[in-house]
């Protein structure tokens, strides 16, 4: 199969786990104490459970490649012949963006 | 302008079907997929870079900048996600039946059922929000 055909496969598996990730996520952030401001140690409070950090590095891994995915066949549309070369600039913020959001989630665990 | 269609004899648009005007349910749904998709995307790396305050600023920094983003104005901005996200995720799951063969001949069914599930949600959620409006001041 080629890659474009996995890229299409994964931006749907990635739909389905984000549409409960992202209930989950915004249901917990905004519906349970909505008038709650945020702290770190609440959010650290939160981060312990394995569940909980599981759901988040989700939502960070996969809300990645579905969103630069998305803007990837976005740039395929109206400018194909870029596509290739967009597709590597994204894979690579979406690297650094993955890296940089990890450092956060093991700052709640570690300090 | 003048371009006549030959079988209909009726004049062709060039590029009418890009007027807002002209869209009906199907464009509706692809416009607001794609613009709701960009949105989302972007505020995603906002996102990020927002809770990676702790990792420049540790603990005080998330903090404070949590605090300074409990305002009147970020929750507009979080409401507007929140309709983006609801009518992102609904639409998507009608792709993906689509895709799978659900309902490819009731099209016209599939974009009124996500408009009104989407309503529904919007609706509901945003109770939370208005409470949350509320509660915050303006700035701070």
């Amino acid at each position: 199969m080629k890659g474009s055909l996995w890229a299409w496969i994964f931006h749907r598996i990635t739909a389905i786990l984000l549409v409960v990730l992202v209930a989950i996520h915004f249901g917990i952030m905004h519906f349970v104490d909505p008038t709650a401001v945020i702290t770190f140690a609440d959010s650290q409070v939160r981060l312990q459970s394995a569940l909980y950090m599981l759901v988040d590095v989700g939502l960070l891994v996969l809300g990645l490649y579905h969103g630069l995915n998305g803007i990837r066949n976005v740039v395929l549309d109206y400018w194909p012949r870029a596509g290739k070369a967009v597709g590597w600039i994204l894979t690579l913020v979406g690297i650094v963006a993955v890296g940089y959001g990890s450092l956060a989630l093991k700052a709640f665990l570690t300090q | 302008m003048a371009k006549v269609d030959s079988a209909s004899n009726r004049p062709v648009r060039n590029y009418g079907d890009l007027n807002p005007r002209y869209f009906r349910t199907g464009m509706w749904s692809f416009v607001l997929h794609r613009i709701s998709g960009i949105a989302i995307s972007v505020f995603l790396l906002l996102h990020i870079w927002e809770i990676t305050s702790v990792v420049r600023g540790g603990a005080e920094g998330f903090t404070s900048q949590m605090a300074s983003m409990a305002a009147k104005l970020w929750v507009v901005g979080e409401w507007l996600l929140f309709l983006a996200l609801t009518f992102h995720g609904i639409n998507g799951i009608r792709l993906i039946l689509l895709d799978l063969g659900w309902g490819v001949h009731e099209h016209k069914r599939g974009f009124w059922t996500v408009f009104v599930i989407s309503a529904i949600i919007i609706a509901v959620g945003s109770y939370f929000f208005v409470m949350r409006f509320l509660a915050y001041p303006w700035a701070r």
